[in-house]
């Protein structure tokens, strides 16, 4: 009887430890029994490779640092480990922006379900830090600088130690709050279009740096040295400033930068707290419109309604479905849509895809002013790089975003991938409906990047316009068929209003592989030509180049409805599940 | 005799080391309204998704309508309609979005798909919603939806996985009718669901599957007399035969195969 009332006891609550220690064990179990899945395997297996060369550039420059800092200490030079420190902080905070697709994501709304402490769940949240490439470099830089120092001036050890230690921390509570704020902006369609209104503020506001330095430079260069002790007390160099205090004698002094330092690391802990205490309390950040009531018609209005649909919907169909219509057969059309509704409900996939276009234009507007800068007369190459390369490099630009979204195209789809395999649709047609898209959104940015540039006075020569036009379908149907291959054999489920998520690794690799393949076949063609300096004779290459891509492209997609079926376990189970 | 609707041979399939569908042989008649029962990982998803192309068989063959599954998949997957376990919606569409676009996929013309995309909606009771995302319906409005998507295209053979679930009673009764308006046109029916009620009250045939198996297949009438037979008294569950409720049927099949009921002396720490 005894045993039983033991066991009659309801759950109590675990330690913070606990908690912390079983949702650890959680997501280990996670990732080995994903390697079960050959996806998964190879998933690790590209991510490591990927990793492998990241680690390598991190222990160069960490290297570089190490050294650095040494020789800075030993000449007594620590203002320019401030400078250090602000560009660590710069890349740690910046480069996530850059490389969200290779970040893991913390969505811990699953395990809300369960007691979980908010000690416990803000933990994890701020654990989740640690995973990310650029605060692993980050950390081993701190690392570095703190190495040399040290054997610059050993006696300097335990402020190393306090300083730097206190500066990790600033990045990566810093890092955390940046991120759970701008996600929460970008959630809500008000905040998300004035933060986008900020951005292209301070975007254009760049542009005008060189002008204002070539009109102000004498008073702007005051300007910047007089606030150079805003750089010492802003939290960056906060750590440089203590160490400099620490070695001219001032323990004082320096305990108190390394407390402003704490007071920094609490006041960004605060702010990151409040968005995951929402979190905790069951804050959903989805990009659905709030739920609508329903308001109940009277009965004539219902029976009207039929006729009134019909013909809204008819209205619509003509609006959505003419273009598409015209141009391909049904279940190609139908998809074609879908995948324009998909396009332009996803804030996130739309801010990708076209601020190629944003940034062309501002980029054009700079070399604008820049050649003006020449009082009208700019020299030749800088005249021949503005007005005949800039075309050809905006397009290389605009085609690497949008061929971005290529090797995992059926991403969004989710449990809608189990209606094409119910359809009478062969996967062909759902794989040609896909890159018919995707060659649409790059042939209008295209078009409007060729507008925009000529509208800024760089018109392209025919030739350049013909050698970038006459590349395109090489390109495209490259990125196609490698595409569509790793779409059906490596998915990867994305959900919408969710920021960072990233395809399979095997998908990145195989992505830069692809890259460096492509542009070495242009850049060897190119040179041949240009050795030849008949760019002529490029556009004639890049074009037959085009054609046997372009009829590769059409043998192969054939074969990924066989390839779809026989991947269609591991699709549904991936995507729809 | 009419060609069968629906017709498997051995159908099997493995999963690892584990047999979910052991070698299933099912005839269904057109205009049969054909409900399919199991208990909780028997193997009816498993069959079902075999059915519709869902789900590759590890052995054996499907023929529905007469054409053989793996060789015309095209042509079968035109003449069917299904609503999966999961609706395969594409939720970030609106209702009257989808619907267009499952019509357009199944080749109709855009007044044809227009016209019953408006009718389903209204009939569903969507048409106020038909703006509205698929994401923010409840989990009865998607099955509705779900269902509209499986009947837009006129299908001849309706898969419904477990349809009535989460749907309102008088949703419900619609949906009930619909379904028998079919049938009386001359569609063909299969239904799995865990509410025996429904399926007592809509089918005229059943089949019931266990651990994979097929245990007992047949109309009500055949499963009765097959389970009066076995029972040897002409009584199962203290019920005389010509009045067994197909949960006792269901019951005196499975239960013969099943695992032995739980003692009430286990999960004592439960109160």
């Amino acid at each position: 009887m005894a045993e039983v009332n033991k066991t009659n006891a309801i759950a109590r609550p675990t330690s913070l430890g606990q908690q912390v220690w079983l949702v650890v064990g959680l997501r280990w179990r996670t990732f080995r029994n994903g390697l079960r899945s050959k996806s998964e395997t190879m998933h690790l297996v590209g991510t490591v490779v990927m990793g492998l060369a990241f680690t390598f550039v991190t222990l160069g420059v960490g290297v570089a640092i190490g050294v650095g800092s040494y020789k800075l200490v030993s000449i007594n030079e620590f203002q320019f480990l401030i400078a250090i420190l602000w560009g660590i902080f710069l890349f740690w905070q910046f480069v996530p922006v850059l490389t969200s697709q290779m970040n893991p994501g913390f969505d811990g709304r699953n395990l809300l379900r369960f007691p979980l402490r908010f000690s416990a769940f803000f933990l994890m949240n701020v654990a989740y830090g640690f995973a990310d490439p650029a605060a692993l470099s980050g950390i081993f830089w701190h690392l570095a600088m703190g190495i040399g120092v040290t054997l610059a001036r050993p006696s300097l050890w335990p402020w190393v130690v306090l300083a730097l230690g206190a500066s990790v921390a600033i990045n990566l509570i810093f890092n955390r709050m940046l991120f759970a704020w701008i996600e929460r902006f970008l959630a809500r369609r008000r905040t998300r279009e004035i933060l986008g209104a900020l951005f292209i503020l301070i975007a254009i506001s760049f542009q005008f740096v060189g002008p204002a330095v070539q009109r102000w430079g004498g008073p702007i260069q005051r300007a910047i040295t007089d606030s150079a002790v805003l750089w010492r007390v802003l939290p960056p160099g906060e750590a440089g400033v203590a160490l400099e205090q620490a070695a001219s004698g001032d323990s004082t002094g320096a305990l108190e930068t390394i407390g402003l330092l704490c007071v920094y690391a609490a006041l960004f802990a605060g702010l990151f707290a409040t968005r995951v205490h929402a979190q905790f309390t069951g804050e959903d950040l989805g990009e659905s419109a709030a739920p609508v009531p329903v308001l109940r018609r009277p009965a004539k209005m219902r029976e009207a309604g039929t006729a009134t649909v019909a013909a809204a919907a008819e209205q619509r169909a003509s609006a959505t479905d003419n273009f598409g219509t015209r141009l391909f057969g049904g279940p190609v059309a139908a998809i074609y849509v879908k995948e324009f509704h998909y396009l332009v409900r996803n804030t996130i996939m739309l801010m990708n895809v076209f601020m190629p276009l944003l940034l062309i234009a501002l980029f054009s507007l700079n070399m604008g002013m820049g050649s003006t800068r020449h009082g009208g007369r700019p020299p030749a190459f800088f005249n021949f790089a503005t007005s005949q390369l800039i075309y050809p490099v905006s397009v290389a630009y605009i085609f690497l975003l949008v061929m971005n979204f290529c090797p995992n195209n059926l991403a969004y789809d989710g449990r809608g991938v189990e209606r094409l395999f119910m359809s009478p649709v062969k996967f062909r047609d759902v794989m040609l409906a896909k890159n018919l898209f995707h060659s649409s959104v790059i042939l209008l940015e295209v078009l409007l990047a060729l507008g925009m540039v000529v509208a800024l006075g760089h018109v392209p020569s025919l030739p350049i316009l013909l050698v970038t036009w006459a590349a395109l379908p090489f390109a495209a149907s490259l990125h196609f068929m490698v595409g569509n291959w790793l779409s059906l054999q490596y998915p990867r489920k994305f959900e919408f209003g969710i920021r960072r998520q990233r395809p399979s690794g095997f998908s990145m690799l195989m992505s830069f592989a692809l890259f460096f393949v492509m542009n070495g076949i242009l850049s060897i063609s190119a040179l041949l030509c240009l050795w030849l300096a008949n760019l002529w004779v490029l556009a004639a290459v890049y074009a037959g180049l085009s054609l046997a891509a372009v009829t590769v492209y059409r043998a192969t997609l054939e074969s990924t409805s066989q390839q779809a079926l026989r991947q269609r376990d591991m699709l549904l189970d991936q995507l729809a599940r | 005799m009419s060609q069968p609707a629906i017709v498997t041979e051995g159908l099997s399939r493995s999963f690892g080391g584990l047999v979910a569908v052991d070698r299933v042989d099912l005839r269904v008649d057109a205009g049969q309204f054909f409900g399919f029962l199991g208990p909780n990982g028997a193997g009816k998803s498993t069959t079902i998704r075999m059915l519709t192309g869902l789900l590759a068989p590890t052995s054996g063959r499907v023929e529905l309508l007469g054409l053989d599954f793996e060789r015309n998949s095209v042509e079968v997957k035109r003449q069917i309609g299904v609503v999966p376990e999961g609706l395969a919606l594409y939720d970030r569409l609106t209702g009257n979005e989808f619907l267009t676009f499952v019509g357009r996929m199944y080749g109709l013309d855009r007044a044809t798909t227009a016209q019953r995309t408006a009718d389903l909606l209204d009939f569903m009771d969507l048409a106020d919603r038909s703006k509205t995302l698929i994401v923010d319906y409840s989990h009865g409005m998607k099955k509705k939806l779900a269902l509209a998507a499986a009947v837009i295209h006129g299908p001849r053979i309706l898969f419904l996985d477990e349809p009535f679930e989460g749907v309102d009673a008088i949703a419900a009764g619609t949906l009930k009718n619909m379904l028998h308006n079919m049938t009386g046109r001359g569609a063909t029916i299969f239904l799995t669901s865990h509410v025996l009620e429904i399926v007592e009250r809509l089918c005229s045939h059943v089949a019931i599957i266990q651990k994979g198996r097929i245990v007992a297949q047949g109309s009500l009438d055949e499963l009765r007399a097959g389970v009066a037979a076995i029972s040897h008294t002409g009584e199962a569950a203290g019920a005389p035969a010509q009045k067994l409720t197909l949960e006792e049927i269901f019951l005196a099949v499975v239960g013969q195969e099943g695992d032995a009921p739980k003692s009430e002396d286990e999960l004592a720490w439960l109160k």
